[in-house]
This record gives structure tokens, C-alpha cells and sequence, in this order.
């Protein structure tokens, strides 16, 4: 099996804070192959953003981590000084979020903060052959606005964030990240705040160029649906744990974890009436608490015995259709 | 335990410092209280054999040109300061927050001519004013208080004008109107209260600032005249003896000064800490 | 960009009416006879009603108060009774002495509190940060007077690193030759460097002290914003491009944050224009603060009122300057944000 671009190996993850410790993360299993698309789905608080931050190094600075490895290529991300790691984010990883327009500088003219991203990363902007070899940074900077289908791109070079739409400083925003060509784009909720059609929009540029540029993307959401239509694979977090990852498909026609179940039965689709939505039971447990169970959905499910609450349920990453569950749902028809 | 009670032994615990503001603050006020009791000598009596000797056992803070001693002096001064200080806060407070209430719940002429009002004192440096209004108005204590509270009054109308127009453009005057109250009584019943909070620390960040000015002008021989024992007037007393070396008459009411300024500005960090946290700095 | 300007200029204005109808209120608000004080304590009845009709304070309010506003135009803002001289021609002889030292006191402390804020921000928890908390809070303590008697007392007195606070130079030299007034640089351009040392030492206490006085709001407020500004999207953005420590610190971070620093320089002149008063006394100081306080202690009012209208008038365009400035260095508001 070819190496996958980024294996993230058993990671554990807490923050200190003043009113007890947060076990934020315990035990994450996330592979992400080259050019792959994965959807990392869960509830606000499940810990999906935390995990990417920690991958990048910009965590708060009360997290710590506590096990685990991240192995990007050949290196672990966790294990790297700050000067190495800030030389892969931007050109090896680069990550986008949510609420665009302040995600931006507001008093730097955007064709600025993309050249800064590309005088930084200089040398392998430079060492890039195809069309860009020979550019100027400005050119650079006005190609990457035009690469990102921002209209009359000269002009828009020296437009402030607060002259644009959150569609289009979103599409700067990619036009930042993306500039230094990484092989990883991490989106956090990229389409959150914006409207429906925008957020097709945004959601068909950034697979679009990923599958161009054969990047893999780790895209971040709490949108089950939205990760349906884009994703080649999702991964299922919970409470700090990663509970399922498959392929869409496979996840869709038959999920393995109760969690995911009663997700997708809570999400409106076309022809879902009010009344056949259900609510997942119960509320995500305080990850602060000395007695949290092994499993941590065991205090929401139906399906519970005392083996969940005592052995932590473990997903193994070499399964196509992996599951961290010891009742498991299984297709009527035989899987 | 309320959530306030929990609060506050939260922010008492936190820091530690909160804990000496209170008692220092305290202290001030039972030494304007009891001052003259505490006195050891007679703040106005005059001894020139004893005329600028420095601290001493008989004279801790040691004496001035005339013999008088200084912490009597100093201790007596405590009531003066903290007493016009603390008159001229009430009345700006009880000028200012009306005024801020009538703008933020009347609108229209009432909003711009108190706004106006509030500009225009904020237009001038305010030190500079209040020399002005005292040399107008006459120079005694009464009129250093007033001063004092006319500077103050922007403070206590913005703070009550910004407090009604939140609750203004949340439809809560709007709500009570419509269920039959009266003006006043929303303005005393639903209004008032809810100003309290910041209005209260204003006051008590305030009140440092009321006594630097008092001092201040008295220091530049506006208000109190010698030989009424008062902070600023007895530093004055001091300052020519600086540069000779009898440094401790400037030096304690100076410090005492400093020290009572310091005390209720902590008290008002520790109290918007409690009522306001987003507010720290 | 010029209606901009315009549209700041224009709301200036009604502060400099309010400004010039409360000294007006102050000037005719005397308890007793108004006449009676310009005229002086020592003059005759019939100096007195002379003083009256010569003042227009025999006539209706209104009518004084447009006599008062056209003799300020005319650039009469009252004569000084103890020295006969026209008020205003005094003040602006006075004016460069407390200029000069209000400036120099206010580069000497943002070259101090804005390095203070800002490494307190950026190092939470360190020596510097708790250095920068007890400047800001003992700062807004600070009696000037107290401090400029402490620091004449411990650098002139104790250690005689400091000229006597007998004012702006010593009697053995002359001041320089006047084009500016301001004796730093009036001496450099004399090319006198004997006469510019001296200068500059008769301005170092005097300076210090009020310098500390402002440290505290400038560090204080450089503090907060650098605080809220590292903790932005967009400063998160940036750390994960991987941009430089000092890029993201300096062209990200600081730029941003020294915005709301320039918003409060204003209120800073306000404290500082009035603490020179004080200031100027301590050293004996002769600017226009010192001459308000002689004119007071000798009963004498037209300088007292000259000297609040000018400072109204100085601190409204102070701040029309810095609001001006904000403008032109924040593009979200020169450039017009829509909403």
C-alpha cells in the first residue's frame, strides 16, 4: 500500500485550563492519501478543528499533547521545532477557515497578503516550473486572484477585505493558501456564514482545483450533507473520537456507528419530512470529567453494555470501512 | 451562594491585590472619619523651635517651617480631600446620570443638547477648566467641588446615555412602555437599576481622579488657603524646601496622596472585574 | 479623501463655538461686578464705570457676546492688569516654551510605553508584562506634582545629575536667536552647542515628569490592543501560512493595533495640556501655564481667561489633528467602508 500523505497515529490531546483538564482528544486514527478528498463530520466540540490546529502547531497554548504521532510524509508534525513547521504551513499544508472577511488582514490590501505568503515561501515558489516559473510576485499574486475565479484580478490586487464579499475573501483566502501549490489543504468550515449558492460555489472551486492539482484536502464540517456531495471519504469524530471513517458511499448506504446513524437520520435531505427527524439523544459528555466511560457515546446509545463503558473501542485504520464500536450496526443484507 | 457572592470571592481569590485595595481603602476612610482623634499633635500649632526637623520618634513625619507637625497635618487633610472628593463624585453622579438617562430615554433635542453639553465640557483639558470655573466662580472649597463635579460630568452622562440606548434598541423600554408603565417609573424602577453596575465603577475609578484634581488646585493655591491642613497645600508647603534637602515635608502627604489615589483605583479595576470582566485590560 | 477632511474640519467646529461661549459664560459669570475685577482692586469708581463702558458690560448679554467673539477675531483677548501687556501677544511669547516641552515629553514617552505594550503583549506572564501592569497602574496614580518634587529632589539634590528647576536656562546663557522658540531647535540652528546643552538639561526633569504621567494610558492602551489584535483570525491566519515570527508581529499585529493607540493621543494631550500647568509651576517653568497661575494669584483675570480660551482652543484643533491622522492611516475609513 502506498504511504499515505498524512497518518495520524493514536493522537491524544488535552488542554489545562482553570477549571479542570479538557481531554479534547484520545486516541485519533486519521490516514488521508495523496489527492484524497476527506470529510472530517461531527458536532461543535467533537474536537474536529482541534485536531487540525495541533497538526499545524497552532494550537492554544494550554493544549498538550499527550500520545500519538502525526506523519506527514516521513516526518512527524509533532515532533518538529517551530522553524521547520513554519516552513510547511503555507507550502506543504495550508489551512483556510471559517468567517473569511476576518480572517483577513483588514488594513492590508489583498494582493499584499498573498505576496507575503509567497516571499516567505520563496524558494519553492521559485523552484516551481509550468506556467508561474519566471513571474514576478505580483504576477504571481494576481494569477493565484485569477486561479481562484476572482474577476478583473489586476484590479482586485489592491482591494481591502472590507470592499469584498465573504464569497469572495473566501476565494482570497484559498487564493493564499493555495499559492505556494501545498500538497494538504486543511478547510475548516470553510462555508459556514456564507449562503447556500455561495457555498456550492466556494465547495466546486476548492475540489475542483484539489482535483487539478491533485491536492489532498481535510475538509472540516458539521455538515453531514455538504460533505456527501464533495467528499471521497468521511471520517466520523465524536466527543474526541474518531468513530468511523469510510468511503462516502459505503458510509451512506450502510453506517457501522450508532453515532452516525442517528446523525444521518437528524440531517434533512429532499423528501425528509419534519416529523421523521430525530434528534441525537443526550448531549456530548464534559470531557473534563475523571469518569468518563470508554466509550464516550456508551451514556447516549441504545445499543450500550458494560464492555463499552470499561474498554475503549478502537478504529482501525486499515479497514476501508473502519468502525470504533463494539455493537456495531450491521446491513441486514450481510457485510 | 449566589452567582454574585461566587463571583466576587472568585475575583477576591484571583487576586490577592483586590484584597489589600479593600483594606486600604478602608483605612482611608476610617482616618477621615476619626482623623482628628488620631492626631497626636495639634495640626495648626506652631512651634518655630521644632521648625523643619526631619522624622523623628516625636515627629514621624517630621515638621514643617513653622514647627506644625506633619503626620498630624497629614492625617487631618485625609477628611478635607476625601470629603470634597466624595461631594463632588455624588453630585456629578447625580447630575450626570439624570442627564444621561433623559438623553438615552428621550432622545431627540435631549439626546443632542446633552451630548453637546458633555462635548463641549470634553473639549477643553479638563485641569484647565476647572482652574477656569474656580477663577470665575470664587476661589473657596465650595466652588472646587463644583468644578470638580462639572469635569466629572461627561463620564456619568455617557455611561448612563450608552447603558438606556442598549436597552433602548433591545426593546425593553419599548416592552415596559406597552405594558402601562410610567416614564419615571421605568426611568427610576427598570433603568436605573441596571445603569448601576458601570456607574459604580466609574465612581470609584472616579474618585482617584477627583482627589488628584482637589490637590491639584489647591497646589497651585486655588480653593483651600493655608493653613487648613489639605494634600495638595501641604505638599505646596513643602516645595521650596526640596531643593535644600528637607525632603519630608512634600514627601508623606505626597505619598499619603499617591497611596489613597492608588488604593480607589484598584477598588474600581476590582470592581468592573467583578461587574464588567470583558472589560479588563 | 478632501471631503473627508472637510467632513472632520466641520465637525470641529461646533466644539470651538462651545469652547468660546462657555469662556465667555466663565468671563462675565464673576460673582459681583465684572467690571470691578478687569478694573482691578485698587481702582476708583469712576475707573471702574470706565472699565464698563470700555468692556460693553453695561450692555444686554447677546450684545456682549458678539462684542467679546469680534474683539477675538480682532485679536483682543483682554489686557493683563499686573503687566499692561495684551494678553493674547503674551501667551504666544509663552506658547513655544510649553510646546516644547509637551512634544518632547510625549516622543520620550511613546519611545517608552509603545515597546512596553508591546512586548507585555506579546511576552503574557513575563517581567515585562508585570512592569507594564504596575506602570499603567501606578501611572494613573501619579500626582505630577509629586513626581517632579521627587525627581528634582533625587537627580538635582541627591545626585547633581540635574540642573536647579530655576527654568528653561541657566541666567549665564542668553536664549538663542527666535525662529521657532523652541530653544532645541532654535539652538541647533544657531549652531551655539554650548547654549543647546544647557537647554536641553533645564528641559530633562521637567520633561521625565510628564512623561511618566502619560506612559501609563499609552502603554496601557498599547497593551490591550496588541492583546486583542494577536488573538485575531486574522493574525491566526497568517501563523498558519507560516509566516515569519516578525512579519506576523510587526506587519500583521502592530500595524493593526497601533490604530486605536492614535485615538488615544488625544485624550493623552488633554491630560498632558493640563498637567503642564502644574508642571510648569514645579520648575518654574515660563510657559503659559506659569503665567495663568501668577495672573491668578495676583487677582488678575484677562490672562486667567485668555489662557483657558487658548488652551480650548489648542486641545479642539489637537484633536481634530489626530482624528485627521487616524483617517489618512486607516484605509477602512479613507477609502470608505461600506457597511
Amino acid at each position: 500500500m502506498t504511504l499515505p500523505l498524512l497518518d495520524v497515529q493514536d493522537f491524544s490531546l488535552e488542554f489545562r485550563t482553570r477549571s479542570g483538564t479538557v481531554r479534547a482528544l484520545q486516541n485519533v486514527n486519521l490516514r488521508i492519501a495523496k489527492g484524497e478528498i476527506v470529510g472530517l463530520v461531527g458536532e461543535s466540540g467533537s474536537g474536529k478543528s482541534v485536531l487540525s490546529y495541533a497538526m499545524l502547531g497552532i494550537s492554544d497554548a494550554a493544549a498538550k499533547v499527550t500520545g500519538g504521532r502525526a506523519m506527514f510524509g516521513a516526518q512527524d508534525l509533532l515532533t518538529l521545532d517551530e522553524k521547520t513547521l513554519a516552513d510547511l504551513r503555507g507550502r506543504e499544508i495550508s489551512m483556510i477557515f471559517q468567517s473569511p472577511r476576518t480572517a483577513l488582514n483588514p488594513i492590508r490590501p489583498v494582493g499584499l497578503q498573498i505576496e507575503d505568503v509567497l516571499r516567505r515561501h520563496a524558494v519553492a515558489a521559485r523552484g516551481r516550473t509550468g506556467p508561474d516559473a519566471g513571474l514576478g510576485l505580483r504576477e504571481r499574486a494576481i494569477q493565484a486572484l485569477r486561479e481562484v475565479a476572482i474577476a478583473d484580478p489586476e484590479r482586485r490586487w489592491a482591494a481591502y477585505p472590507f470592499e469584498m464579499s465573504g464569497g469572495m475573501c473566501q476565494r482570497v483566502m484559498i487564493a493564499i493558501a493555495l499559492a505556494c501549490r501545498p500538497s494538504l489543504l486543511i478547510a475548516d468550515e470553510p462555508t459556514t456564514g456564507l449562503d447556500v449558492t455561495t457555498q456550492a460555489a466556494v465547495m466546486d472551486l476548492i475540489t475542483g482545483l484539489a482535483r487539478e492539482r491533485g491536492m489532498a484536502t481535510l475538509f472540516i464540517t458539521h455538515d453531514l450533507g455538504l460533505a456527501a456531495d464533495y467528499c471521497d471519504r468521511i471520517v466520523v469524530m465524536h466527543a474526541g473520537h474518531a468513530v468511523e471513517a469510510a468511503p462516502t458511499k459505503a458510509l451512506f448506504a450502510a453506517p457501522r456507528h450508532p453515532y452516525t446513524a442517528r446523525l444521518m437520520s437528524s440531517t434533512p435531505n429532499a423528501g425528509s419530512t419534519l416529523a421523521s427527524l430525530e434528534p441525537v439523544p443526550g448531549n456530548l459528555p464534559d470531557l473534563r470529567r475523571d469518569d468518563l466511560p470508554a466509550c464516550r457515546f456508551s451514556e447516549r446509545c441504545q445499543r450500550v453494555t458494560d464492555t463499552c463503558r470499561k474498554a475503549p473501542p478502537v478504529l482501525s485504520p486499515d479497514d476501508s470501512h473502519a468502525v470504533a464500536c463494539w455493537h456495531p450496526l450491521m446491513e441486514a443484507a450481510g457485510v | 451562594m449566589s452567582e454574585t457572592t461566587k463571583h466576587i470571592k472568585h475575583v477576591l481569590s484571583e487576586n490577592p491585590v483586590t484584597l489589600v485595595a479593600a483594606a486600604l481603602f478602608a483605612f482611608f476612610v476610617l482616618v477621615a472619619i476619626f482623623g482628628p482623634w488620631l492626631a497626636p499633635y495639634d495640626p495648626l500649632a506652631s512651634d518655630t523651635v521644632t521648625a523643619l526637623k526631619p522624622p523623628s520618634l516625636q515627629h514621624w513625619f517630621g515638621t514643617d517651617a513653622l514647627g506644625r507637625d506633619i503626620l498630624s497635618r497629614t492625617l487631618v487633610a485625609t477628611r478635607l480631600d476625601l470629603g470634597i472628593a466624595v461631594s463632588a463624585v455624588v453630585l456629578s453622579f447625580a447630575i450626570g446620570i439624570s442627564l444621561g438617562l433623559a438623553a438615552g430615554y428621550f432622545g431627540g433635542w435631549w439626546d443632542i443638547g446633552v451630548i453637546r453639553l458633555a462635548d463641549t465640557i470634553m473639549a477643553f483639558p479638563l485641569f484647565v477648566l476647572a482652574m477656569g470655573i474656580v477663577a470665575a466662580l470664587g476661589n473657596t472649597v465650595g466652588n472646587i467641588v463644583l468644578a470638580t463635579a462639572i469635569i466629572n460630568l461627561p463620564f456619568y452622562v455617557r455611561v448612563a446615555r450608552a447603558e438606556t440606548n442598549v436597552r433602548r434598541s433591545a426593546g425593553f423600554i419599548e416592552a415596559a412602555r406597552l405594558s402601562g408603565n410610567s416614564d419615571l417609573r421605568i426611568l427610576a424602577v427598570h433603568l436605573f437599576p441596571n445603569i448601576l453596575p458601570p456607574a459604580m465603577v466609574q465612581v470609584s475609578l472616579n474618585m482617584g481622579w477627583a482627589i488628584l484634581n482637589a490637590a491639584g488646585l489647591s497646589f497651585i493655591g486655588l480653593g483651600v488657603r493655608p493653613p487648613t491642613p489639605e494634600w495638595g497645600i501641604l505638599v505646596a508647603e513643602g516645595a521650596q524646601f526640596i531643593v535644600s534637602g528637607e525632603w519630608w515635608v512634600s514627601f508623606f502627604p505626597g505619598a499619603v496622596l499617591m497611596l489613597a489615589v492608588f488604593s480607589f483605583n484598584l477598588l474600581g479595576d476590582a470592581l468592573r472585574d467583578i461587574f464588567d470582566p470583558r472589560k479588563r485590560t | 479623501m478632501l471631503k473627508l477632511i472637510a467632513k472632520r474640519l466641520l465637525a470641529a467646529l461646533p466644539n470651538l463655538v462651545g469652547v468660546v461661549i462657555i469662556t465667555f459664560m466663565l468671563t462675565r459669570a464673576l460673582p459681583g461686578d465684572p467690571a470691578a475685577y478687569f478694573a482691578g482692586g485698587a481702582a476708583t469708581p469712576e475707573a471702574v464705570e470706565q472699565v464698563r463702558k470700555q468692556l460693553g458690560l453695561d450692555r444686554s448679554l447677546p450684545e456682549q457676546f458678539f462684542l467679546y467673539v469680534g474683539g477675538l477675531f480682532r485679536g483682543d483677548f483682554g489686557t493683563s492688569l499686573t503687566t499692561g501687556q495684551p494678553v493674547l501677544q503674551e501667551l504666544l511669547t509663552r506658547l513655544p516654551a510649553s510646546v516644547e516641552m509637551v512634544l518632547l515629553a510625549l516622543v520620550v514617552a511613546c519611545s517608552i510605553a509603545l515597546p512596553l505594550g508591546v512586548m507585555a503583549a506579546t511576552k503574557p506572564g513575563s517581567w515585562i508584562d508585570q512592569l507594564c501592569r504596575l506602570v499603567t497602574t501606578a501611572g494613573v496614580s501619579l500626582p505630577t506634582f509629586f513626581t517632579g518634587l521627587l525627581l528634582a529632589y533625587v537627580f538635582y539634590f541627591l545626585l547633581g545629575w540635574a540642573p536647579a528647576p530655576l527654568g528653561r536656562l541657566d541666567p549665564v546663557f542668553s536664549p538663542p536667536p527666535t525662529v521657532t522658540g523652541l530653544y532645541l531647535i532654535d539652538g541647533l540652528l544657531g549652531g551655539d552647542s554650548g547654549l543647546w546643552w544647557a537647554a536641553f538639561k533645564q528641559l530633562i526633569l521637567p520633561t521625565l515628569t510628564m512623561a511618566l504621567f502619560v506612559l501609563a494610558p499609552i502603554a496601557r492602551m498599547t497593551r490591550a490592543s496588541m492583546l486583542q489584535v494577536l488573538s485575531s483570525d486574522f493574525v491566526r491566519t497568517a501563523r498558519a501560512s507560516g509566516l515569519s515570527n516578525t512579519t506576523v508581529r510587526v506587519r500583521y499585529a502592530l500595524r493593526n493595533a497601533l490604530l486605536p493607540v492614535v485615538t488615544t493621543l488625544g485624550m493623552v494631550f488633554g491630560f498632558m495640556l493640563g498637567s503642564s500647568v502644574i508642571i510648569e509651576k514645579v520648575f518654574g517653568w515660563p510657559g503659559v501655564g506659569s503665567y495663568a497661575i501668577d495672573a491668578l494669584t495676583a487677582s488678575d483675570y484677562a490672562p486667567v481667561q485668555g489662557f483657558v480660551l487658548a488652551m480650548g482652543v489648542l486641545f479642539v484643533l489637537l484633536n481634530l489633528l489626530v482624528d485627521l491622522l487616524y483617517t489618512l492611516i486607516d484605509p477602512r475609513i479613507s477609502l470608505g467602508a461600506s457597511s
